[in-house]
Formats: C-alpha cells, sequence, structure tokens
C-alpha cells in the first residue's frame, strides 16, 4: 500500500498550549511556553499513523496573520506558498473570542482548516459547554476537543487531520465587511483578476482584503505582476488604516455573534487569576514579593546544588588521581590530566547550579508569574531607559547569556530589542561564578558571600546604566510602550519544567563541552611545549604568548598569566579559572590553585577583587558573541558588543585595583 | 453627544467601549487585532500608577500606562453587554 | 459571610503577628541590634535576608487583615497568596536542610563538620511546615472561587 505523505500545518496564539500538541504528537523534545528562541522558525516532525505519513510543521505563535511581524510573515507565507494539506489551528478554549480571530483569518484564506480546542478540561470546569458538530457546519471546519498536556484528544486529532486532508480544499469562507468595504474589495478583485498568474498563486478575495488593509508583504507580492500600477493607484486615494480597523472590527463581530450559537456561559467574571493579580502586582507588595521570589530562587539554586557539586568534585578528583597513576606515557598523562579533566571539570562542576536555575524559571514561567513580574518591573525600568518586557530576558542571562538573547525576539521595537541584548550579558551568567567563588573565597573568606553578591549588583547597576547611556546617545527615544498578555495562573507543571531544563541544559553543555575542550586541548598544547619546558610556565608558547599581552593589563596590575587567562576566557568564562590551574601548574586542584595564588605576591586582595570585576563585565563568550550576531543580524553590533564591554571591563577593574589598593594597603 | 475618555480614567470593573486609537500605525494594528475594537468588551481590572490590568474579550493584559492613555473609550451606560 | 470568614481572618491575622514578629526579630539580630540570644538563639537565630523575606509575607497578611476589616472580599486574596508564600518558603528551606543533611552526614564534606540538623531549624522553615498542615486539612477555606 502506498503511503501517502499528509504535511500539516500547526497555528494559534501564543501560549495555547500548540508546542505541547507537536510534542505529543511528534514525540519531539521541545519546550512549553512563550519564551522565543526555543520555537526556532520551523520545527518539522513526522508521525506515522494509521498508514499515513505526516509531515508537521511548527508555526511561530501568531495573534493573526497581518504581517506586524517577521513571525507572523513567516507563518503566513507557509500557508500560503507552500499550500499545506492540512492546517490545524490550536486554541485556548477557556479564551474563545481572541483565538478565534487568528482562525476568521485563516477560513479566509481558504485552508483546509483542523481546529483543536486544547485545555478543554479548564473550559468544562468552567462550565462552559461549546457545541462541536455546530461550529464545525458553521464555519466548515473540522474540530477536536484536546488536553495536550494530558495527552488527551491527540489520536482523535490525528484522525481529523487524515479525513480533512482528503476532502477538498473548501471556498475561502465569507465574513461580510459591510457595504463600503465589500464595494472596494470588488473592484480590487476586478483588477487583479487580469493577471491569471497571480490568481492561480493566491485567493483573489484574500489578496484584495490584505491590499485594503494595507498590507506590506500583500502588496510586496505584486511587484512583478502587470496589474501593480493599477491597484497602486486605486490604494492610494483610500484612507487604509481605516478599512484596517474596520474590518477588523467587523471580524471580532462575525465572532462575537457566532459565539452565542456555539456557546453556553463562556463567560469571564471576575476570576480566580484576577484576585490573585491584585496581590501580587499591589502598589507596595509587588516588588518585595517579586524580590523575595528571586532571593528565593538564587538561594535554592546555590544550597541544593552544593551536594551535587561535592559528588562531582570527588569525581573528578578521583579520575584525575587514576588517570595519574595508570598511564605511563607522560604528555598524555599530561593531556587527560592536566588539561581535559582539569578543564572539563571545573565545567560540569558548576552544571547542578545552571541546571536548578532554568529549572526553577521554567516554573515561574509556567505557572504564569514572570509576565506579571515583568509587569511589576516595567515601571521601575522605563525609567532606566528599557520596557518590561526586556526583564525576562535579563533575568535568564543570570543562567546562561545564550538563551538569555535569544529571548529578545519577544521585544517588538528594535531599538528596545538591541538594547537589551548589549546589556543582558552583565548579567552575570552561570559561567562566571566559578572565577568569584574561587577567588573570592581565597582572598575574602568570611566576606566571600557579600562580595559575590556585590559583583552581581555592580553587573545589574552597569547594565541599566549602559541602557541609559545607549538611549541617549545611540538610541534616541523611549522605550516602546508596554502591552503584555497575562496568561491565567495555573499549577506549573513539573514534567514541562523538567523538560525545559533537561533541553536548554543539554544545549548549553553541548555549547560548553565542545568549545571547553577545545580550549582545554589548546592551552594545554601552548602549555607543554615546546618540549621539555616546565609546564605551563614563562618559556612556553603560552608564556610567551602572555608576555607580549602583559603590557595591555598591567596598568591593572594584572600579569601575564592574568592576561592568558582572560583572553581564553574568550571561548568561554569557565576556562578562566581552567587557565589559571594550568599556569599555576596546580591543575584541577582548587585548593592547590588557591594557595598558589595566595603566595604570588602579584595577587591582593585588590587586584583578585579588579580580577573578578573584569571577568563579570567584559565580553561574554563566544557563544554569546555568535547569538549576537545572529540576532541582530548584523557584524557591528557583535564588534560594539565585545569593544564596549571590554572598555567597561578594563576601566571598571582599573578603578576597583586602584581604589582596592588604598583600602586594603 | 457621548462622553470619549482616555482608558486611564475608567473606574475599575466597568465596562468600556473603545472609540478611537491614537497610534502608530503598527500599534493600532496590533490592539486591534488583540480585540481593541469597537465591537470588543473591555473591563478594567485594576489600575496601579498608571499601569492597566484590563480583560478584554475574556483575555487579561497588562498595558502600560503611555499606551492606555492613548486608547480612548466610552463607558457602557449598562451593565456591559456579556457576550456568549 | 462575616461568620464564615471567622476562622480565615483570625488565621491570617495571627500568621500576620507571627511572620512579621519573627521577621523583624531575625533582622535586627542579623543586624546586630539585638543579641543572638534575645528571647532564643535556636528558635528565633539571626538571619537577615531571611528575616527580610519573613517580614514581606507577614505584610502580605497584614494587607488582608486591613482588607477584612474593610469588611472587603478582596482579603481572601491576600490570605491565599500569603499561604502559597509560607509554604513556598517552607519547601525552600526544607530542600536546603536536605542539602546541608546530605553534605555533612553522607558527603562528609568540607565546612560541613559543624553542623547539625538545628542549624537549618529556621523559622521559615517551621511555620512553614505548619501553614502546609493547615492547608491540607482546610482548603476550602482558602479556595478563591467566586
Amino acid at each position: 500500500m502506498v503511503e501517502n505523505k499528509i504535511r500539516v500545518a500547526l497555528t494559534g496564539n501564543p501560549n495555547v498550549g500548540k508546542t505541547t500538541i507537536f510534542n505529543a504528537i511528534t514525540g519531539a523534545r521541545q519546550k512549553v511556553g512563550n519564551w522565543p528562541g526555543v520555537t526556532v522558525e520551523k520545527k518539522v516532525g513526522i508521525k506515522e499513523y494509521a498508514g499515513h505519513i505526516l509531515e508537521i510543521v511548527d508555526l511561530p505563535g501568531t495573534y493573526s496573520l497581518t504581517a506586524y511581524s517577521a513571525d507572523e510573515v513567516v507563518a503566513r507565507d507557509y500557508i500560503l506558498e507552500e499550500k499545506p494539506d492540512v492546517v490545524v489551528q490550536v486554541l485556548d478554549s477557556t479564551n474563545l473570542e481572541r483565538n478565534l480571530y487568528l482562525s476568521t483569518q485563516l477560513l479566509e484564506i481558504g485552508t483546509n482548516l483542523v481546529l483543536a480546542l486544547n485545555m478543554s478540561d479548564l473550559a468544562e470546569r468552567r462550565g462552559d459547554e461549546i457545541n462541536v458538530p455546530m461550529i464545525e457546519k458553521l464555519l466548515g471546519v473540522a474540530m477536536v476537543r484536546t488536553t495536550a498536556n494530558e495527552g488527551k484528544g491527540i489520536n482523535n486529532l490525528l484522525d481529523a487531520i487524515i479525513s480533512k486532508s482528503s476532502s477538498n480544499v473548501p471556498l475561502p469562507h465569507e465574513i461580510q465587511y459591510g457595504k463600503k468595504v465589500e464595494e472596494r474589495i470588488c473592484h480590487l478583485e476586478k483588477i487583479l483578476a487580469e493577471d491569471r498568474a497571480l490568481m492561480n498563486r493566491y485567493p483573489p478575495k484574500w489578496l484584495s482584503i490584505k491590499l485594503l488593509e494595507g498590507d506590506e508583504n500583500a502588496n510586496s507580492k505584486l511587484s512583478s505582476s502587470s496589474v501593480q500600477p493599477e491597484v497602486e493607484k486605486f490604494l492610494s486615494g483610500l484612507d487604509l488604516e481605516e478599512y484596517e480597523a474596520e474590518m477588523a472590527d467587523k471580524r471580532y463581530e462575525f465572532i462575537s455573534r457566532l459565539l452565542p450559537q456555539v456557546c453556553k456561559t463562556c463567560v469571564e467574571k471576575v476570576s480566580a487569576s484576577d484576585m490573585i493579580d491584585k496581590v501580587l502586582t499591589n502598589k507596595y507588595l509587588g516588588i518585595p514579593i517579586f524580590l523575595t521570589l528571586m532571593w528565593g530562587m538564587f538561594e535554592l539554586t546555590f544550597t541544593f546544588a552544593t551536594p551535587f557539586m561535592e559528588l562531582i568534585d570527588m569525581f573528578f578528583g578521583l579520575l584525575a588521581e587514576a588517570v595519574a597513576a595508570n598511564i605511563d606515557s607522560s604528555w598524555l598523562a599530561s593531556l587527560l590530566g592536566d588539561g581535559i579533566i582539569a578543564g572539563v571539570g571545573s565545567v560540569i562542576l558548576f552544571v547542578p547550579n545552571i541546571f536548578i536555575l532554568f529549572f526553577l524559571l521554567a516554573l515561574l514561567e509556567d505557572s504564569g508569574y514572570l509576565a506579571r513580574a515583568a509587569f511589576i518591573m516595567d515601571r521601575l525600568m522605563y525609567s532606566m531607559g528599557i520596557q518590561g518586557k526586556s526583564f525576562i530576558p535579563m533575568l535568564m542571562g543570570f543562567g546562561c547569556s545564550v538563551p538569555a538573547i535569544m529571548a529578545t525576539r519577544t521585544l517588538e521595537d528594535e531599538k528596545d530589542r538591541l538594547i537589551t541584548m548589549l546589556v543582558t550579558p552583565f548579567m552575570s551568567c552561570g559561567a562566571r561564578m566559578p572565577v568569584y567563588v574561587l577567588l573570592a573565597g581565597t582572598f575574602f573568606g568570611k566576606q566571600a558571600g557579600s562580595v559575590i553578591f556585590g559583583l552581581y549588583v555592580l553587573g545589574i547597576i552597569v547594565a541599566i546604566l549602559s541602557a541609559k547611556l545607549f538611549r541617549s546617545i545611540i538610541f534616541k527615544g523611549k522605550p516602546s510602550s508596554f502591552i503584555m498578555e497575562l496568561p491565567p495562573y495555573h499549577r506549573p507543571s513539573v514534567g514541562n519544567s523538567f523538560k525545559y531544563m533537561r533541553n536548554q541544559g543539554s544545549l548549553y553543555l553541548k555549547r560548553v563541552g565542545t568549545v571547553i575542550v577545545g580550549g582545554v586541548v589548546i592551552i594545554w598544547l601552548l602549555a607543554y611545549f615546546p618540549q621539555g619546558v616546565e609546564y605551563g610556565s614563562a618559556e612556553s608558547y603560552i608564556g610567551s604568548l602572555g608576555k607580549l599581552l602583559e603590557p595591555l593589563v598591567a596598568p591593572l596590575g594584572f600579569d601575564w598569566k592574568i592576561a592568558i587567562s582572560l583572553i581564553f576566557g574568550f571561548l568561554a568564562k569557565e576556562v578562566v579559572l581552567g587557565s589559571l590551574g594550568t599556569l599555576y601548574g596546580t591543575g584541577a586542584d582548587e585548593g592547590m590553585l588557591s594557595s598558589a595564588l595566595v603566595a604570588d605576591s602579584i595577587f591582593t586582595p585588590a587586584v583578585a577583587l579588579g580580577l573578578m570585576v573584569f571577568t563579570l563585565l567584559y565580553v561574554p563568550c563566544i557563544g554569546a558573541i555568535a547569538v549576537i550576531k545572529k540576532e541582530s543580524g548584523s557584524w557591528k553590533w557583535m564588534l560594539f558588543s565585545i569593544v564596549y564591554s571590554t572598555a567597561v571591563a578594563w576601566i571598571m577593574a582599573f578603578v576597583t585595583v586602584k581604589m582596592g589598593n588604598i583600602i586594603f594597603a | 453627544m457621548t462622553p470619549q475618555m482616555p482608558l486611564t480614567m475608567l473606574s475599575e470593573g466597568k465596562d468600556c467601549r473603545i472609540r478611537e486609537i491614537r497610534a502608530s500605525r503598527d500599534l493600532k494594528r496590533r490592539l486591534t487585532e488583540m480585540g481593541f475594537t469597537p465591537s470588543s468588551s473591555v473591563r478594567l481590572i485594576g489600575c496601579e500608577r498608571g499601569n492597566l490590568l484590563v480583560n478584554v474579550n475574556g483575555t487579561r493584559y497588562a498595558l502600560g500606562r503611555g499606551m492606555a492613555m492613548n486608547i480612548m473609550v466610552e463607558p457602557d451606560a449598562s451593565e456591559g453587554v456579556e457576550l456568549g | 459571610m462575616e461568620n464564615k470568614n471567622k476562622a480565615l481572618t483570625s488565621f491570617t491575622l495571627l500568621w500576620e503577628i507571627m511572620y512579621l514578629a519573627i521577621g523583624i526579630l531575625q533582622v535586627l539580630k542579623g543586624t546586630k541590634f539585638l543579641p543572638d540570644d534575645f528571647i532564643s538563639a535556636i528558635l528565633f537565630p539571626p538571619e537577615f535576608a531571611g528575616g527580610l523575606v519573613l517580614a514581606v509575607v507577614g505584610a502580605v497578611y497584614l494587607y488582608g487583615t486591613i482588607e477584612f476589616s474593610k469588611g472587603s472580599v478582596e482579603g481572601r486574596a491576600y490570605a491565599y497568596v500569603g499561604i502559597i508564600l509560607s509554604m513556598l518558603f517552607g519547601v525552600l528551606y526544607f530542600l536546603t536542610f536536605t542539602a546541608d543533611l546530605i553534605n555533612a552526614w553522607v558527603l562528609f564534606a568540607e565546612g560541613f563538620e559543624q553542623w547539625t540538623p538545628l542549624v537549618d531549624f529556621k523559622p521559615a522553615l517551621y511555620l512553614g511546615l505548619i501553614s502546609l498542615a493547615i492547608y491540607i486539612g482546610w482548603e476550602e477555606e482558602f479556595r478563591l472561587r467566586e
């Protein structure tokens, strides 16, 4: 039997559980939630079911198919140009009105539409009664109830997809836009009809509607058409904004007339979520509650990670001993022991921290709280030149800058986005921790905790001041107005948070593992050769390189060993520590490194502090830099970020060391 | 003549209808998509120092003050139409 | 409505006093304005950050009490959020306790030689556990559904 392939596009508003459904169908591992950067533009999955092969493309979550943002254009173009066999829209059953707006647009394009009524368990509990057969009849769609996070209704959905795929593409659905608008649409259709090719490619009424709305993307589809000048002329005499608003309104009217016929008791009263919101966004309590939750999150990250860190430490210690005892070839032993085990060990050591932080962040986000937090912080942040939505990426920056920078996609305003991208790396990421822990622990003993806390605060302050600076000099203007959907609160799913932790965590490990192992081997090579030279001493290649760079950091009181470590920190911040270990000959043993540093006269508390400040502020790791280039779309900003952060780091470190010399003298 | 006022001046718990949105093209579009149209019911849930929590068509949004000041509304005389 | 809420209002009031008082006590001890053994060093150890957390939770309950006294039904929201926070931090301190336990008695980690369970027996922990018991027992009282 010939298996035919059915191409399915998955769309829906953000936050409706589209990704959960995608996962449930394809079994792929993905994150649930509205943190972009994880839902990459095109996600494809395959499912074999009932003798068919389903190829499912998970399109970005969008509110509608007007080309307001890149996400929406991607979604719309896929449906228009690739013409999938079936389009599945995932809807939030508790929120039908807003969700149906997208449906009207999909109907107008004329797709084979299957509506997945997700979160139907919530709707049922609320007492909503949705008349599925009626909707199917009125709109010409197939509709299935699902509760994705419990896996219910998925097979029904697949059945519906398969049966829809064999039905003919329905005529585009008709919404009446009122006499005046309908006249214009008619006129445009007549003009467009002259271009046969165009008419075969796009549904005429739909295209007319979009042109009337002033949709630029639709306009561009006419660029090579013969009818374009005439269309231009016609449209230029009209106030397109007015038409757009009018048509949006008509769509909602259509929905509001539809709903009473198909749904009983779909009324929103003052809900529990509203009442909770009053507390959490309370004028006086809002920020303190937020601060306590943040404190709790970081506190838990550190304390709960310690047993794991102990275990990892012990494991690597044993491994290093085993290697030293059993491998005869001295260079191999050195490569493995001093190089790889030490380097990798120092990275893996802090993995529990990162993982726990990711998990807790996911939990908070899933519960719906983070949206409120962004809202609360917006007030404060506005005066700093950033808006509330920048807050979530910045918070993620405490774990790792890479997903944080990707998360800036939520910001529509280009300026806001760039500023956030440039400023997020100052939020001390997890990779910089090992450096603080070692240096602060060695030179500041009991005060280590406060010193580290102070560093974090310094990072935040620098971030805020930089944002202000950028706003007044480079990106003049105010942050864009704030509008954000607040999803209802619900019990966060531990399973989903776990999945998120696993995904982000393994991405992190992969990223870090390859770069760090590579970097560590390079360091080892430079430190070991020329042959016969003392490992990591001034005579080795690495030493020569260091001496060359020393003048750059001499005013800071740094010597060539520190210079080299910082250079390698460019690869990944954990490598700073690894390099120091290599250069001081202490390898993986932190205790020994600690003593070695104290013994070195170059290293005074002031210098240590200066080094920590430098590490805090200077250029983020290569992974983050690459992401900045990708997300900002240009080399210019990437270079700017490198230069700016290093300059700031240098200046701040300089000030710190000078002041430190006075204070600690 | 029906009185128009910015959304920021609406009292808590009252329903209203959108009359006009004074904003840039893109912003207006975004707002209308989200349901800020004359046929949608908008209710103010809470207001903290200018930042508003509103309920539009059953969905909860947070609006910054700057945004809310540019949305002109007219309060419902009656208790508000319940959709559905 | 008044009588049904009696239990809830009393609880809110009581917990408000407990959290605020103990929180402030811990802060004062933590900043050395009060000696460590004021009243009891074991039950109320000095702790600056933790004390602040308790005080904030206490403030939430305080708001609740104020709303209740105005006869407003919003007080329930504050009580609800309050007890969720109480339980959350109870769990947090419990996890810290567990982690430290493993460090000290299973792994024999450095720096934990002096540890005893009492070290981590903090107010946030026992108050949180009691809150948990109360919530489980009287969940209906706290429900926010109309």
